[in-house]
């Protein structure tokens, strides 16, 4: 007599279900080969291959003519740095160009005609910078390249100027000193009351400025602006030396003294920045501010660890969508759906089945490649339990995907074809080689719907940040994996208790 | 075939499933009772799987009254599925799993319990693949990967069976072994329902639905059957030499013979259509001996059932035909 069809028989059936999908994933090495050690050999291949600095470009120079002379070769190979090696120098254009072709060169950097000429005539003088790079990329770069080495040309002709204003400057010592003397003079001779005196220092002292100032006008424009840069105002403090000339005329004999005391510290605040002026160093003086960038973590982000999260997330996703996708339609073309369909079998029975085979498949992949990424020194700096939910989650999630896509499978190279796409669209969409900020905002869309998504995301956060994941990346993958599965038990009803006419 | 309708097994009135361009099977009508063998005979393409496949739920039929165990097949309960057996066409098995694993397997489609040790060994047994179970399906023929298969469809004790085409690619003697066990679960209650190209396996059936461009040519006993194609039973006369026109008439007007036009077989022997054959043949020896006519014998004789089955399309055809 036929078995009650009660609780004990829906186990059994489930349990039949998770036992076969178990032996057939096992009996069939070169599949789990094909799928995972595929993958991750062309990951880490990749990985340990790929550099993250491009090969510095081979470049010419091309000068206006023979006489011209920016630097030599080793100065503009330090000027422009790791980006570029000069190649040499040349004034033919034309030949330049046809090297560039024939791709002997990379870059052609062509010097300004009259440098001098453009900047008299109010103009930038601009270096062009020839290329035949197609790659956006690397066209990016090249662009970027330009600008800062333009920008270290810069920096280097305004740390000359300002050598040569510092050289200039020594001259103003003589004379801010004979200021500094006769303002002390002018001082005495008001305290003693000798009027005449220090009318007749007044008057030296106005000469003195004067001969000052004209000494200082080369590099005192240049001293202005970084002296305000860094809060001292140079005009202004002439300016109040003058002012304080001027009160020192008076005739109040207490007004006159005060003045010339304000005098004398005005002079001395002068001297002492003329001397910091000297003292500075014109590389600082053209480019004072730096950058130092910090990163909060001290993981090291050589592009192999980077990627670690992200390739398991994205294998153990290919593996379990190409598994569930494989096996319905095998399912199909064995012409086992209508056995099924004439037994008791439940098309919940036969999915919870295959969910739990598939997955403990993928979820012993996922431990593999964990285990990987710890050997390579890679440590989950965050939860333990919340990375063991991330991977169950994209599992599930993954498979549901897999059983949906089977449902507009015909054949199994079909269903590898999507799993396939799938995969391809990964790689763009997910964040695991591109930014997801950089995708626009509709295209992103694609993005979530590939539960690698939101598996690079929060294992990485898990992995090298130590950060809570996002409750919004957790609960829609969760949403998602749940969406999928309602879709794959439609797709399973339909193959197990439908019937199609 | 007639019992009380409640009881019957199959009841299927103007069944029908339209595949177009005269692929199907149309107006089925049939009452099977439990315990009988039915046979679904017919040529490829008759409509003999489609007839099952309606009957377990697996196709949906077009038009037509479809119960089987009481109950419409596209909306079986969990327990009505569960007492029935099917074993498709062709033999599906997971090429991964061992025959061992596939019969486990199909097993536990039924929810059977995980003790199946005793009943593995019987099933085994039965189907003669001792030390052989644990081959992969690549490595089995196609007449073993059959035999996994009807062990599959026994397993859960089905009370309603259908096979399709369980005979097909088996050796004579395994066959004839099948048909027995095949009875004997008739004999213990069960109702099987049996395609088969193999027209002489119609012998086995209690009744032989014979099937043709899809639709039901007749139904009756494999007795019937030959009656039905021939217009009554056969007797065979040999004669010890060639008989005369004068002793054929004779023959003729025996009681239980006249009207009958004898079919020479060859120069002495005769086959007549006779209303009785156990009857006619006596009569035939005792006119033989009344009258010293030197006949080597005079006995029932059974037409083969492929030519009963040719007879009967044919006839069929013909009538198709004319319509």
């Amino acid at each position: 007599m036929a078995v009650e069809q009660g609780l004990g028989a829906r186990l059994v059936r489930t349990f039949g279900f998770f036992k076969k999908e178990l032996f057939s994933v096992f009996r069939q090495p070169r599949l789990i080969l094909i799928l995972v050690i595929g993958p991750f050999l062309i990951l880490l291949i990749f990985g340990l291959g790929y550099r993250t600095t491009p090969p510095p470009f081979e470049t010419l120079l091309v000068l206006p003519n023979e006489e011209a002379q920016l630097a030599d070769e080793a100065d503009l190979n330090e000027a422009f740095g790791a980006g570029i090696t000069f190649e040499g120098t040349t004034t033919d254009l034309d030949s330049a160009r046809s090297q560039l072709k024939n791709g002997e060169v990379d870059l052609l950097i062509v010097a300004p005609e009259d440098p001098l000429g453009s900047l008299e005539a109010g103009e930038k003088a601009d270096f062009q910078v020839i290329h035949g790079e197609v790659d956006p990329v690397v066209r990016s770069s090249i662009e970027l390249l330009a600008r800062l080495s333009v920008d270290e040309i810069n920096r280097r002709v305004l740390s000359g100027v300002v050598n040569t204003a510092q050289a200039e400057s020594e001259d103003v010592e003589e004379p801010v000193s004979a200021l500094r003397e006769t303002t002390s003079a002018l001082v005495a001779a008001l305290e003693t009351g000798d009027r005449s005196g220090a009318d007749d220092e007044i008057a030296q002292l106005r000469a003195e400025l004067d001969a000052t100032e004209q000494r200082t006008a080369s590099a005192d424009s240049l001293y202005r602006s970084v002296g305000q840069s860094l809060g001292f105002d140079e005009e202004q403090v002439i300016g109040r030396i003058e002012e304080n000339l001027e009160a020192a005329e008076s005739t109040d004999q207490d007004e006159a003294l005060a003045a010339a005391r304000e005098l004398e510290e005005s002079v001395s605040e002068l001297e002492a920045s003329l001397t910091r002026a000297q003292q500075l160093d014109a590389n600082l003086l053209v480019a004072p501010f730096g950058v130092d960038v910090v990163q909060v973590n001290d993981v090291s982000m050589e592009p192999g660890i980077y990627y670690s999260p992200g390739t398991i997330a994205l294998l153990v996703q290919h593996l379990a969508l190409t598994f569930a996708a494989l096996s319905l339609v095998r399912d199909r073309q064995l012409g086992l759906t209508e056995v099924f369909r004439a037994s008791p079998l439940a098309s919940g029975e036969a999915l919870t089945g295959k969910y739990l085979g598939f997955g403990s498949i993928a979820v012993l992949v996922a431990a593999s490649l964990t285990g990987a990424m710890l050997l390579f020194g890679v440590t989950v700096r965050g939860s333990w339990l919340m990375y063991a939910a991330v991977l169950m989650l994209v599992i599930v999630a993954s498979l549901g995907l897999g059983f949906v896509l089977s449902g507009v499978s015909r054949t199994d190279s079909q269903a590898v074809q999507y799993s396939m796409l799938v995969l391809l669209v990964s790689i763009f969409f997910t964040g695991f080689v591109l930014p997801l900020e950089q995708l626009a905002v509709p295209v992103r869309v694609i993005s979530y719907m590939i539960p690698a998504t939101y598996g690079i995301q929060a294992l990485q956060d898990l992995v090298f940040r130590d950060v809570a994941v996002d409750p919004i990346i957790l609960g829609g993958l969760a949403l998602y994996a749940l969406a999928l599965m309602v879709g794959a038990w439609f797709v399973v009803r339909r193959d197990v208790v439908s019937v199609r006419t | 075939m007639h019992a009380p309708p409640t009881s019957r097994t199959v009841v299927a009135s103007g069944l029908t499933k339209d595949f177009g361009d005269g692929a199907g099977v149309f107006d089925i009508d049939i009452e099977i009772d439990p315990g009988t063998i039915v046979g679904f005979i017919g040529p490829s393409g008759s409509g003999k799987t489609t007839t099952i496949r309606m009957m377990t739920g697996v196709t949906a039929p077009d038009h037509g009254e479809l119960t089987v165990l009481g109950e419409k097949p596209m909306s079986f309960r969990r327990n009505t599925r569960a007492r029935i057996g099917y074993m498709p066409q062709h033999a599906i098995l997971y090429p991964e799993l061992t025959l061992l694993e596939n019969l486990n397997f199909a097993a536990s489609l039924y929810g059977m319990p995980y003790n199946r040790k005793e009943r593995i060994e019987e099933l085994v047994d039965f189907v003669q693949l001792e030390g052989r179970m644990d081959r992969l399906p690549r490595e089995a023929s196609g007449g073993e990967k059959k035999r996994i298969m009807l062990a599959s469809t026994f397993f859960h004790s089905p009370d309603l069976i259908f096979l399709d085409e369980p005979t097909a690619g088996i050796d004579p003697v395994l066959r004839r072994r099948f048909w027995d066990r095949f009875r004997e679960l008739s004999d213990m209650g069960r109702t099987l329902l049996v395609t088969t190209q193999y027209v002489g396996e119609a012998a086995y059936c209690d009744y032989v639905a014979v099937l043709a461009n899809g639709e039901i040519v007749i139904i009756e006993t494999p007795e019937g059957l030959r009656q039905a194609a021939y217009g009554g039973e056969q007797i065979e006369v040999t004669f010890v030499s060639p008989p005369s026109r004068d002793l054929v008439e004779q023959l003729s007007r025996i009681v239980g013979v006249e009207g009958s036009e004898p079919d020479w077989v060859d120069s002495r022997t005769a086959h007549l259509i006779v209303e009785n054959a156990g009857q006619a043949s006596q009569t035939v020896l005792d006119w033989a001996e009344q009258n010293q006519i030197a006949l080597e014998k005079a006995e029932v004789f059974q037409p083969e059932f492929d030519d009963v089955f040719v007879a009967l399309v044919a006839d069929h055809e013909e009538t198709a035909g004319g319509r």
